[in-house]
């Protein structure tokens, strides 16, 4: 027997283990070919434009992926019936839709994969910041127009030149949230003093409560309560709304998710607090608030990215081909689309470079771009939407209505 | 001192229906001696079952608990002959891991069908709250702990005054002995595994007017669960309802001096500190028991 | 009965079956880019080293000393976020930061082991878990340090070797064959070596092995270290390659069962089991997250339930027993080139 680093060296175990390996590289071979059988490979041709779709089909984020697809296919669907991508001889918009779950890495390895079989000029995705965050290096590699609502600040304040983000920045939307309702109960005489502040512990929630809060203090608020919370491990509210209502707040303002809004909105109710809550996008102005909460929905105000009754078109749409109401995800999903067609309608290339490029420098006014509240959108040198503006809006009878600006009002505030 | 006040009152409470969705759990281990770590997952079903109960035929949770904790428990009896009794007397690792499994496919299962939704019931009283002096009872809340205190008292009569729940008790205490009594084990452990895991659904139903349910949810609560059982002393009935209210307590109480998303953190805590002080003589009931000098006589170690 | 082959020949073939395997697994590992068709297969087989690191790392805890831990993802998230924070905050180069992420993740395990090995059996694997949870939680919460739920991107710089930053997959393939080459050689070494009999004698009985002199703490805290050190190797590797992490992603209890799980269908009493049973269930887990989608996705999670239960009831020690006793069996025909006579072995 050698000796071997003085252990007996039979070699009886490498070998067997050497073996093992190599079994398991052929298995590797063999599942391997079967997954490229199974795998789509696209070779665009010049009579269509790949458009990508990166969205969480499965796990936590699945309904909310599922909506972005529908927004994407249903505006798809309509630009090619009226004839395509005119400046490229009437090429089709193919969607190509790969589903990046609810996991970071899974999300990660979709892009890639997305990039490689299908070559799209650009990428729609991916609904959380969290996801859009981690495939971004990889377009950035890629040079791939990444277009999103995702509001984290982060996105756009990081460097990356392939980013266009359609939403508000995070921060807007915690400015507009102590800003909109301070307005509206100072103009009904009652002016709010002491404000709680309480929201999920993730990119969404923490970016918006440091904004509430920059602008309460600005604005001469009191905040007496700084709560976070962890969504995914709320089961029970009870505890949070006990601390609220010891605050003694004016008013509440709430960043979340659709589960812990809920609940948050619940023990509040059973509580008996009575101060109003004003959440911001998110849980809040979800459909599904409005059906789980029933009657007691009625009165909470949420801040908003856009208002569904300016779609009365697209909402109709919406309604026939999805049986599904349409909501600010899937709205934004076909905003973005349209902007894709624009975008090279306005100068057309396979270039992703050249999109990229046209996508920074031009204003897009044609289609659901000129009908935002803004009336344009505009990515500018950092890729976030200039125009994107903040709405605030109560849950009356079950649905959502605008309350203020008085400009875009289509409802008196209930106070 | 109010907010305090209040906060030991909602930990009470909450701390009833953490002792009742552990109750399956320690049963199962005491008879069979195998920690389930699908015992989530099988709270979780409970939890759809009474959503469905009330979506398609207008029942109340409170009402078809008992129903839908016999659904469950025959389905644990399935679970315990194909999988879980051929392990019984494997390795640890064999009896982690195929529970593990379980929990997997059943978890996975369930997103399948139900999908990622939050579902949520409504009842009439889900609100409501009674008052008592300044303090306020939530009633959904009231009604779980009411259940877990029947619960317990319907299994402690169980146990000791009918021949099965003797046999079981039997079987939990030397389970040689028992076979030499002429037990039949196999048949305890299906019985163990059916009661426990309807009991943990039938917690399931009863807490869904004041919660939401998710395929995920059994996760949420898992390590609560442990926490209880272990600091109920693994194996006592009446343990595992004062590990409970000593968990809620510890957790409502510690909202109110720390933030909120910390709230699981001191569980995690209690529950290494419940180890840390259990783990040192099996032989002798943990000091929750102690304290509240309640003596184990359902289930002790030998 | 056909004739014994001479001594020489014998011995000469002895060494070929011996060999070979090790040839041809070396040549497999280190040619992939030369067989596999594009990069998207490249990345598959990056995870598949990544994922028989986190499996070699766990079964020397998990299957050595029958330390079962369903919380060693605290290891991964450990080394990734070192390795992260010490880039972003420090600008240190991962080369060095990895090797840093190992060491620390190798310390935590060493006060990892003084507070939970009291415990053992079940009462051990809970204790993972909450650590696990504890983990996760600290890691949202302390928001200044760890970037809190926001999770910290690596920056991109094209092309830096110097950073581990590759604009090719091929060198982050070598870089994860690499590791797994080397976690192999640790797992082969702890096995012959006096720690690996001292594990396998209190595996076998825990009284008699005392008795012998073996302390039980010790043998088990060394095999801690050395596990949470690979597992952290891989954090550090995971942070690099996917330049992104958050808690969700790295405390991750979907990753700690997977640790096991593949380790368990490979099989955990061999040194190579575990990297067998990556090689078989990664490909798997990314063929079936390609096919289903949308509602079915968690099927697939269904499947690696079903799996890891039939493994467990069927075949327990896993897969790599059986190919070892099937090669055995195989070689010996080959060597000897005839079935043993009445006369005994030739």
């Amino acid at each position: 027997m050698k000796k071997l680093l003085g252990r007996r060296f039979t070699g009886r175990g490498l070998g067997r283990g050497a073996l093992g390996l190599a079994a398991g590289v052929a298995a590797l071979l063999v599942s391997m070919a079967c997954a490229s059988a199974a795998s789509q490979s696209t070779t665009q041709s010049p009579k269509e434009v790949v458009l990508g779709v990166l969205m969480p089909l499965s796990g936590a984020s699945s309904l909310d992926g599922q909506n972005s697809l529908r927004g994407v296919q249903l505006e798809a669907d309509t630009i090619n019936a009226r004839g395509g991508i005119k400046s490229m001889g009437g090429a089709k918009i193919k969607v190509v839709s790969v589903d990046a779950t609810s996991d970071p890495t899974t999300a990660v390895s979709a892009m890639q994969q997305l990039i490689t079989n299908s070559k799209p000029l650009a990428v729609i995705c991916c609904y959380s910041s969290t996801l859009t965050q981690a495939v971004m290096p990889v377009a950035e590699r890629n040079n791939i127009p990444v277009i999103s609502s995702s509001v984290a600040d982060v996105l756009t304040n990081s460097n990356f030149q392939y980013i266009f983000d359609t939403a508000a920045l995070s921060s807007q939307i915690g400015n507009a949230q102590i800003q909109l309702s301070q307005e509206v109960y100072t103009a009904a005489g009652r002016p709010i003093k002491k404000v709680a502040i309480v929201y999920e512990d993730g990119t969404f929630g923490s970016g918006n409560a440091a904004a509430q809060t920059k602008q309460a203090t600005s604005n001469g608020l009191q905040v007496v309560l700084n709560e976070a919370y962890h969504a995914a491990t709320l089961t029970d509210a009870t505890p949070l709304a006990a601390k609220i209502k010891n605050a003694a707040p004016d008013a509440i303002y709430s960043t979340g998710y659709i589960n812990d809004s809920v609940l948050l909105v619940r023990a509040l109710k059973s509580d008996g607090v009575s101060a109003p809550i004003v959440g911001a996008i998110g849980g809040f102005v979800d459909p599904n608030f409005g059906t789980s909460l029933g009657a007691q929905a009625n009165g909470v105000f949420a801040v908003n990215v856009a208002d569904m009754t300016r779609f009365p078109e697209l909402s109709k749409a919406y309604q026939s081909k999805y049986n599904d109401k349409l909501s600010a995800t899937p709205l934004f999903t076909a905003l973005m689309t349209d902007i894709f067609a624009e975008a090279l309608e306005t100068k057309a290339t396979t270039d992703t470079t050249v999109l990229a490029q046209t996508m920074h420098t031009h204003r897009f006014t044609k289609g659901l771009a000129g009908e935002m509240p803004g009336g344009f959108v505009d990515f500018g040198t950092s890729g976030r939407d200039s125009a994107a503006v903040v709405l605030l809006q109560q849950w009356q009878n079950g649905a959502l209505v605008t309350v203020w600006p008085l400009t875009a009002q289509t409802a008196k505030p209930i106070l | 001192m109010l907010g305090l006040a209040q906060a030991v009152l909602n930990g009470l409470l909450i701390g009833g229906v953490y002792g009742l969705i552990t109750i399956g759990l320690t049963l199962v281990f005491g008879v069979m001696k195998v920690v389930n770590f699908a015992q989530g997952e099988f709270l979780m079903l409970g939890m759809f079952g009474a959503y469905f109960a009330w979506r398609l035929f207008g029942l109340d949770p409170a009402v078809s608990a008992l129903g839908i904790g016999l659904i469950v428990g025959l389905l644990g009896v399935l679970v315990e002959r194909v999988v879980i009794e051929p392990i019984v007397h494997a390795t640890h690792l064999s009896q982690i891991f195929a529970t593990v499994g379980v929990s997997l496919i059943l978890l996975n299962g369930a997103a399948v069908v139900f999908g990622n939704d939050y579902y949520s019931v409504h009842t009439a009283y889900q609100t409501s709250t009674l008052a008592l002096g300044e303090l306020r009872l939530s009633v959904p809340n009231l009604i779980s702990f009411g259940w877990a205190v029947i619960m317990v008292i319907v299994l402690q009569v169980f146990l000791f005054y009918t021949d099965v729940g003797r046999a079981l008790r039997a079987t939990a205490q030397n389970r040689d002995a028992a076979i030499l009594m002429g037990i039949d084990p196999r048949r305890m452990f299906m019985m163990a595994f059916g009661i426990g895991v309807g009991l943990t659904a039938v917690a399931g139903a009863v807490i869904l007017p004041y919660t939401t349910v998710t395929p995920q949810s059994g996760q949420q609560y898992i390590v609560i669960m442990f926490t209880v059982m272990v600091l109920g002393g693994l194996t006592s009935i009446r343990g595992t309802l004062a590990g409970g209210l000593v968990v809620g307590v510890v957790q409502s109480v510690s909202t109110v001096f720390l933030p909120t998303s910390l709230e699981n953190l001191v569980v995690f805590l209690v529950f290494l500190a419940a180890l840390a002080l259990t783990r040192s003589d099996r032989t002798r009931p943990s000091w929750p028991m102690r304290a509240l000098r309640l003596r184990s006589r359902a289930f002790r170690q030998s | 009965m056909g004739p014994m082959l001479p001594g020489r020949q014998r011995r000469f073939r002895s060494l070929a079956v011996r060999l070979a395997p090790l040839a041809l697994g070396l040549a497999l590992v280190l040619g992939a880019p030369g067989y596999l068709p594009d990069q998207f297969y490249l990345r598959v087989a990056t995870f598949i080293c990544f994922y028989g690191v986190l499996a070699l790392g766990w079964n020397l805890i998990g299957g050595y000393a029958d330390q079962l831990s369903l919380g060693h993802a605290v290891f991964f998230a450990i080394g990734a976020y070192a390795t992260a924070l010490l880039q972003v905050d420090l600008g240190l180069t991962p080369w060095v930061g990895v090797v840093l992420a190992t060491a620390l993740g190798g310390l935590s395990a060493l006060a990892f082991g003084l507070l939970t090995f009291r415990w053992s059996g079940t009462y051990f694997t809970l204790a993972t878990l909450a650590l696990l949870e504890i983990g996760g939680i600290c890691a949202t919460y302390f928001r200044s340090v760890t970037r809190g739920s926001s999770g910290i991107s690596i920056p991109i710089l094209r092309d830096s070797p110097a950073m581990m930053q590759f604009d090719s997959p091929l060198p982050y393939y070598y870089l994860a064959a690499a590791m797994l080459l080397g976690s192999l050689l640790v797992s082969w070494l702890v096995l012959t070596s006096k720690l690996g009999y001292r594990l396998r004698a209190i595996r076998a009985n825990r009284e008699a092995a005392q008795l012998a002199g073996v302390n039980l703490f010790r043998s088990k805290l060394a095999a801690l270290v050395i596990s949470a050190s690979l597992v952290a190797a891989a954090g550090g590797f995971y942070a690099e390659y996917i330049q992104f992490i958050d808690p969700d992603s790295t405390f991750s209890l979907q990753l700690a069962v997977n640790m096991a799980l593949f380790a368990i269908v490979g099989g955990v009493s061999t040194w190579w089991g575990p990297a067998l049973g990556a090689a078989i269930m990664v490909p798997i887990t990314q063929y079936t997250s390609m096919q289903l989608t949308g509602r079915l996705a968690p099927l697939g999670e269904v499947g690696l339930g079903l799996i890891l239960i039939t493994v467990i009831l069927l075949r327990p020690q896993g897969v790599a027993p059986a190919l070892a006793a099937f090669w055995t069996a195989v070689s010996r025909r080959f060597v000897e080139r005839s079935v043993p006579d009445a006369r005994g072995v030739g």
